[in-house]
Parts: structure tokens; sequence; C-alpha cells
């Protein structure tokens, strides 16, 4: 298995991930700069990582969305291979349309710097089959700009097609919602994936919750692992 | 011909705007109980060469869709004058 890293100016988990990942999956990984126009390694995965690129100015991934390696993005998504954008890479593919909504700035005004509880909503898809519905796990969250938006029109059809695959959680009852959104999230939402199930993006950090020593907890291990079954079940893309 | 043009970017009626409301929250803290409600958005100031008002305007409506606004969360106004520099 082959994975793609993208780096953009002011992206900060890049390397987190790359320890994760290599400590997690049997992959290859590449680090690759934004600017590039297409992926030389031809991946299986491509990551878009955490951080603020081009400062967060504008609007949060609005800059990041218009650089070149995105075209190179959407081909390997129209390929139906797996992409992964965490926080701010889960806000570029927003503003780069391959996801819908919007994250904008938490309810609070503040940065939450903090564990995070989320519901599994559902499995059938490329990044939490090793994961059952219903199971609580912890993936902290950083973020200003966390609150998931959508028009209630169609906040009723990603709920309806079942494209909610992580919602923000009680860890002792297991209940799902709004609620327990602390940046104020619509329905709680806190990672969505497409119709097909190839592409996921989230607020919270799986590679922060991989390894013991860094925060207690390795809830993050499920996730990796369900992409090694993914691609294993595949044979490959 | 060069053209000064604004781009007032707020967002929209059905977006909490989170920085309004903590203005709106402070100045009702400052004692100005009459306020109602305050908003907070951003303005981006661009010169363009365009041959055309009508032109000039276009060009900018492309930037905003390209980049410069989000239609999802944001609404916007253009406002074109013709600059002398």
């Amino acid at each position: 298995m082959k994975t793609s890293i993208v780096v953009f100016p002011g992206s900060s988990c890049d390397r987190d991930i790359e320890r994760a990942i290599s400590e997690t999956l049997n992959t290859q990984v590449d680090m690759v700069w934004h600017e590039e126009t297409t992926f030389s390694n031809d991946p299986d995965l491509v990551i878009l990582p955490g951080g603020y690129s081009f400062g967060g100015y504008l609007r949060s991934g609005a800059m990041a969305a218009c650089s070149n390696i995105i075209e190179a993005i959407k081909t390997h998504a129209a390929k139906g291979k797996m992409i992964l954008g965490i926080a701010n890479g889960f806000q570029i593919l927003t503003e780069a349309q391959l996801l819908p909504g919007a994250l904008i700035p938490n309810t609070s005004l503040t940065f939450i710097c903090q564990k995070a509880y989320l519901r599994v909503e559902q499995t059938e898809n490329m990044f939490t089959s090793d994961y059952k519905i219903g199971d609580v796990v912890q993936f902290p969250i950083a973020h200003h700009e966390g609150l998931y938006f959508l028009p209630p029109s169609e906040l009723k059809e990603l709920e309806d097609a079942g494209q909610v695959v992580f919602r923000y959680a009680d860890p002792v009852t297991g209940e799902s919602g709004a609620e327990y959104a602390l940046e104020g999230s619509l329905n709680g939402i806190a990672g969505i994936c497409n119709k097909k199930g190839n592409i996921l993006g989230l607020m919270p950090h799986p590679e922060r919750a991989t390894f013991k020593h860094l925060n207690g907890g390795v809830d993050g291990i499920a996730f990796w692992k369900s992409i090694a079954k993914a691609f294993g079940e595949r044979g490959g893309f | 011909m060069i053209f000064k043009a604004e781009v007032h970017i707020m967002p929209r009626k059905t977006v909490l705007d989170t920085q309004g409301k903590a203005v709106e929250k402070t100045l009702i803290h400052l004692g100005y109980t009459s306020l109602k409600e305050a908003n907070v958005g951003k303005i981006v100031k661009i010169r363009l060469d365009a041959e055309s008002a009508d032109s000039a305007k276009k060009s900018v409506e492309s930037m905003c869709q390209d980049l410069l606004v989000n239609e999802l969360t944001e609404t916007f106004d253009i406002i074109i004058e013709a600059s002398c520099k």
C-alpha cells in the first residue's frame, strides 16, 4: 500500500500522521508538496493533514483548495481511491467541494484543544470498518473553526444518506448529538464521508490517539486498521 | 482603465455569526443598551484593469466564486468605482 501526505505551507500535523501510519500500516509514505501537479508514486491513500494552511486566511482551507495538487486529488477521488482529511484537511476537502458543508468558527469563539468522545455512526466506508456502530472512541480535538455547517435540507440529505460517520458523544452513556459538540457542530457532526465511502473528513485527530505515551489513548489504531482492511479487501486498487 | 472594487462579505442570516454575537454582547456590556444587533463581515479591496465597470464587476464576481466567498455560509456585494490612479 502507498500513501501520500500532502504538505501545505502551515500544515503542522503531517509528521504526526506519517509516524502514526508508519507504525500501524504496512505502507510506503511520501510527503508531497502542495505545488506538485501529480502524485509520482500513484498512491492508494491521500491524506490532507491538520494545521493552519496559508495561515487560515480568508477562510480555513480556502487558499489550499486552490493549490495545484487539488486537481490530482480530484482525479484520485474519481478512481474511488481513499482520501482522508483531518481537521484543516477536512476544511480543505469541503472548500474543494470534495465533501459537502463548511467548517465555521466555534460558537465559543475560542480555540478548543481537548479530548473529545465520538460515537461511530456507520462502518460502511473505508475508514471505520474495524469499529462497531455505537463504539465510543476518544480522539483529541484542536480547532477554532470546527463547527460543521450545512443548510437544513442538505443536512437532512446527508443524514438520510448515512454519510455521518462520527458524532460527538457522552463517554459514559454513549449517547451522541449536538449537545456533546463543544464547538456547536450541527447535529453534533464530527466526521462525514462521501456517498461512495472513499473520502472521509473529520475534525478530531486519530493520529493523536495512536501512541499511548502521548495522551493515554489508542482508539485511533482501529481507524488505521480499518484503512488497511479496506485496502486488503479490495486487493489493492 | 483602472477600477477600484470593494467586496463586502457577510455571514448568511441562517449561519450563526459568532463574531457578531461576541461584539453585540460586549457592546451591551459597555452600556450600549439600545443596540439591537451587530454583525461582523469582511471587506476585500481590489484594484484591477478592465475595459468598463461592467467587465470589472464580472471579473470580481468570478474572483468571488473562485476564492473570496463561500456561498454556502456567506453573501457578498460588489461596489465598483473608477480609480484615478
